[in-house]
């Protein structure tokens, strides 16, 4: 916990660096500015290295559960495109968003295409 | 053949490394794409991917590529690869859907194909109140919604 504060600072005061720096530029008077660019130039080395290991290892231990509806429209698609009609009238009756999704059969289409190409190609490749 | 020995570091999001062949790399589309526009670093970081799902996405490429580089009896080894696509894809919900963000992201066609063909069987034959609780979906229907909707597809319910 006391590192993820002193990172938090650490990430402000590079932000007031930052914003330092934009400052000198607009008022052009170098003399005083420099030395305190200088030195988020050495804070922002330092927390470039710890944080993106800390915030990574963050990430991995939320344990989120993913449910078909978190994954993106495209994918979803991709699962629905799967299924024939009935299936689709099934699924579509589980909750408001699967029905817009298996409602909107031809945007999956326009998806598909879009990503994979033709349909039309795999199911000549099948039948050769 | 020199080729196929070079090996490649990915790093997942804990920044795990795994050392697989440049082969292994290449069937991540991402990666493939990565090598050539001239990224010829040795180790490519997958940020979005956790070594638990790395892990399983590496063996499955590796297992794909072991396969099509054996020549001559091509015939067992589709049916090898079928049976060991169908072992690797029997995994619990979450894992699945971590393996199709992980395929997509990759851009490993196969096993995007596989998971979504896994997930799209698991629903087939269910009716839609075990859809909701297999995929821990909520009900945002009201009533009178759901009413309307299960009679707009009430053909779908027919055996």
């Amino acid at each position: 916990m006391e590192f993820e504060c002193q990172e938090r600072a650490e990430v402000a005061i590079v932000g007031q660096g930052l914003s330092n720096q934009g400052a000198e530029l607009r008022i052009g008077d170098g003399s005083v500015e420099v030395p305190c660019v200088k030195l988020c130039y050495h804070q922002k080395k330092a927390t470039l290295v710890a944080p993106s290991d800390k915030d990574l290892s963050t990430t991995t231990t939320t344990t989120h559960r993913y449910t078909i509806i978190d994954l993106p429209q495209a994918l979803i698609s991709e699962i629905l495109n799967c299924l024939d009609p009935k299936e689709l009238g099934l699924v579509s009756c589980v909750s408001t968003c699967l029905h817009r999704l298996a409602s909107e059969h031809h945007a999956w289409k326009g998806f598909y295409c879009e990503r994979w190409g033709l349909p039309v190609e795999q199911y000549v490749f099948r039948t050769s | 053949m020199s080729e196929s020995n070079k090996k490649i570091s990915l790093i997942s999001s804990e920044g795990e490394a795994f050392e697989v062949s440049e082969a292994v790399a290449r069937e991540f589309e991402i990666v493939a794409h990565m090598l050539e526009d001239g990224c010829s670093g040795s180790s490519i970081p997958i940020t979005t991917v956790d070594s638990n799902i790395l892990g399983k996405v590496i063996e499955y490429c590796t297992k794909h590529v072991e396969v099509g580089n054996v020549e001559g009896n091509s015939e067992k080894a589709e049916k090898d690869l079928e049976e060991f696509d169908k072992r690797f894809i029997a995994v619990e919900m979450n894992t699945l859907f971590s393996l199709i963000l992980a395929a997509n992201y990759l851009n490993v066609k196969g096993l995007l194909n596989i998971g979504c063909q896994k997930v799209a069987d698991t629903i087939k034959d269910m009716k839609p109140e075990e859809v909701r609780s297999i995929f821990n979906i909520e009900n945002d229907y009201t009533p009178a919604e759901e009413e309307v909707v299960r009679k707009e597809n009430e053909w779908a319910f027919q055996p």
